[in-house]
């Protein structure tokens, strides 16, 4: 394949995805390119034979959505889930586009036009939308068209299309934060944002189940434009041709201005984002908030990372976002069961769990001055121990009120609960002790960036404390199966050489 | 007798990273107390990690580092207590103002709290930083970095003072403060060992001066004994020491 000629558009998104796929690696430790190109095939053989079962049925219900109106029921808020999720990722790699320039000096200080290395870094934003969004999306495409319906691979240009338009937005959207609230408030407003935007969704189909008469519910949409705007990627994603051509169009258009007309700022805020760190705003001052450092290592460690969570709204907003993302899955189990209990017992021990495992990154491996602290007349494991008194009664904090309600409306859940969140904090940290990888504290959003295997561990271990303590609000003994799931796990886990950040 | 103790003492000090020779290759070296000491070396000579051992940051392959009589390997919470550890690139908490990095530090050395705040906007004053002492540090440039990390090396008055490059990201007044209060440091009883590229440092400020080369202490005394040595400046002295006059540089 011939190669394209340096400094062209395609040259530099060839240079940014192999940033990306290397950054991708990276994640996977000394995995091997072959060793990690089988285990990719195998999660996207796994994801079609998933939906391989539900094949036929969709392509049927696809097949004239015009007399099936359930189809456009299922259609349209997936759609709008997957649309929301591209939006919220693009909006999270403008913002990086923005602040973790990396390589953006160099290029930008080169004779290469400026709009077009910029075009280039947001075609790499919405291909990293698309890649994302295809790993669900595109498998039940290709299963509908094994299965004799074909019309369903127009899902491919119509991602496509979704991931061009939702890049557009994310740049937009992020350059109008940047002007409305400055540099210095722009990175975590968009953060918050995009992941509001993610997890949005999901919380607004969760309300309207438990508020029918307060949000409208599903049916018919507004009528005129507003319907036809909001079930065009739907037709276009079932195949209808005019549909798919006027949204690929539209996508590929909102993106080529957005680069074209917002290139020039996006340059411009590049250069005002670095510069933002000048003298520090009146805001970030601190006068006698707080109060002294104590005396002795210990009580100055534990005020220190009091001090740095509270004073740190982007870990503020991250611990409430967690909380956030349990809404669904509490409002399913109580709607559901009718019993609060059940529903609060699997929220505390995955909130003690997440909440843990994130502090506990802050305060082992996130060490913002570890020379300090290693220079300091006490001993290390000392100095361990007083960080993760510090997480635990932070994360105790947190889930202290629900943690007493159970206490004072079934007192087993409570102390199963309680011994099931102690576990989940014992298993947080023994994580972060033999896997944490040191970073600046700045650096928590992208802690799972040097290992993937990790971020799944953690998701594989929350799901386990959820189920058992679900299982123990109903009185259950299978709840000591998934906690020797978890004892697997982290034995399975255990580093040959114990590594302790400093 | 404690006069005779040495600030420090290094005995067959071995240090390796992997295969291959030793950053620090069996060094021995006195300092004497209330001496302002300057190592000086070419690059990957072996400055910093000698340092960062001395500093009880890294734990040596082999030797003995006394500090003030206390062996920094077996005891080292007792010298760490008596010793301070200023960085080329300190890292400060971003969300701490410093007056607080400098109370953290404090309670960190189990100074009183209120010693610790007279000592620390004391030092702030006269390191020109009194007027941001209540703004977070996460603005601040690196000079004004490097000035807090500096204060809080000296908040808890240590009677060893070891600095990497402690003058790197200063402008020229602020290294002129620095340089003073490096000197009244050594004027009160302390001892002070820094490390520097700069050569001009060494020769106004330091008692004695230590040349590691390979790891391993290539030539040691005053200035005025290591000029004799070389046979010129201390410039010439340290490029004939180090064998940098052949590689060209």
């Amino acid at each position: 394949m011939p190669s394209p000629n340096p400094g062209s558009l395609a040259w530099l998104l060839r240079h940014d995805v192999r940033l990306g796929w290397r950054d991708f690696r990276a994640g996977f430790g000394s995995l091997g390119s072959r060793s990690l190109g089988g285990l990719v095939l195998a999660v996207v053989g796994i994801m079609h034979a998933a939906v391989w079962g539900l094949a036929d049925e969709v392509g049927t219900l696809a097949a004239d959505p015009a007399t099936r109106p359930e189809a456009l029921g299922l259609a349209l808020p997936a759609a709008g889930f997957v649309l929301l999720l591209m939006l919220a990722q693009t909006l999270n790699g403008a913002t990086k586009l923005l602040y973790a320039r990396g390589d953006l000096d160099l290029l930008l200080s080169s004779p290469a036009s400026p709009p077009r290395v910029l075009g280039a870094r947001a075609a790499a934003v919405a291909l990293g939308a698309f890649t994302s969004a295809a790993l669900f999306v595109l498998p039940v495409a290709d299963a509908a068209a094994l299965a004799g319906h074909g019309r369903l691979l127009a899902l491919y240009p119509t991602l496509a299309g979704g991931a061009l338009l939702a890049a557009a937005l994310g740049l937009a959207g992020t350059l109008a934060l940047f002007r409305i609230v400055g540099p210095r408030r722009a990175r975590l407003a968009a953060q918050v944002l995009a992941t509001f935007v993610g997890a949005g969704f999901v919380i607004v189909l969760q309300l309207r189940r438990l508020l029918p008469g307060l949000l409208p519910q599903a049916g018919p949409a507004p009528g005129g434009w507003a319907e036809a705007a909001m079930l065009l990627p739907v037709r276009a994603g079932l195949g209808d041709a005019d549909a798919l051509l006027l949204w690929c169009g539209g996508g590929l258009a909102a993106f080529a201005v957005a680069a074209r007309l917002l290139g020039p700022a996006f340059a411009g805020s590049v250069q005002a984002a670095a510069g933002a760190a000048g003298p520090a705003p009146r805001s970030g001052t601190s006068r006698g908030r707080g109060g002294a450092f104590p005396s002795g290592p210990l009580p100055a460690l534990r005020r220190k990372e009091w001090r740095l969570i509270a004073r740190d709204p982007w870990v503020v907003s991250q611990v409430l976002l967690q909380i956030l993302y349990m809404t669904p899955l509490i409002a399913l189990l109580w709607s559901g069961s009718g019993d609060p209990a059940l529903a609060l017992a699997p929220m505390v021990a995955v909130v003690t769990f997440q909440v843990s495992s994130s502090l506990t990154w802050l305060g082992l491996s996130g060490e913002d001055a570890p020379d300090l602290l290693a220079s300091c007349p006490a001993p290390a494991p000392a100095l361990r121990r007083g960080k993760v008194q510090a997480v635990g009664c932070v994360t105790l904090g947190i889930v202290a009120l629900p943690l007493a309600w159970l206490a004072w409306t079934s007192p087993a859940v409570a102390a199963a609960t309680s011994a099931i969140a102690a576990i989940g904090l014992a298993a947080a940290v023994t994580l972060q002790m033999w896997h944490g990888q040191p970073g600046r504290r700045s650096s928590f959003a992208a802690r799972h960036r040097e290992s993937k295997v990790m971020a799944l561990v953690e998701m594989a271990l929350s799901v386990l404390f959820g189920v058992a303590a679900a299982l123990a609000a109903f009185g259950s003994l299978w709840t000591l199966a998934p906690l020797a799931l978890v004892g697997v796990l982290v034995a399975a886990l255990r580093p040959r050489r114990t590594r302790v950040p400093a | 007798m404690t006069a005779t103790v040495p600030a420090l003492a290094l005995r067959g000090l071995r240090k390796g990273f992997g295969p291959g020779r030793p950053a620090v290759d069996g060094l021995d070296l006195v300092v004497p107390a209330g001496a302002f000491y300057a190592l000086l070396g070419p690059n990957g000579a072996g400055k910093t990690t000698t340092l960062r051992m001395v500093a009880g940051l890294l734990r040596p392959d082999a030797g003995h580092i006394a500090i003030h009589g206390i062996d920094a390997v077996a005891d080292s919470r007792a010298a760490k207590s008596i010793t301070a550890w200023l960085p080329d690139d300190p890292l400060l908490y971003d969300k701490l103002t410093p007056i607080e990095y400098l109370g953290f530090v404090g309670g960190l050395w189990s100074v009183p709290p209120d010693r610790a705040r007279r000592g620390a906007e004391a030092l702030l004053e006269r390191l020109g930083l009194a007027d941001h002492r209540d703004q977070r540090c996460e603005g601040f440039s690196r000079g004004m970095k490097q000035k807090v990390a500096l204060a809080g090396a000296l908040v808890h008055e240590p009677r060893l003072l070891i600095l990497d490059e402690p003058l790197t990201g200063l402008d020229a007044g602020a290294a002129r403060t620095v340089k003073a209060i490096l000197g009244e440091c050594v004027a009160s009883g302390a001892t002070v060992i820094l490390t520097t590229h700069i050569l001009e440092v060494a020769e106004r400020l330091a008692s004695r001066i230590g040349i590691i080369r390979r790891g391993r202490l290539a030539a040691e005394g005053t200035v005025a004994e290591l000029q004799a040595a070389g046979g010129g400046s201390l410039e010439e002295a340290f490029l004939s020491l180090t064998g940098s006059d052949r590689d060209g540089a």
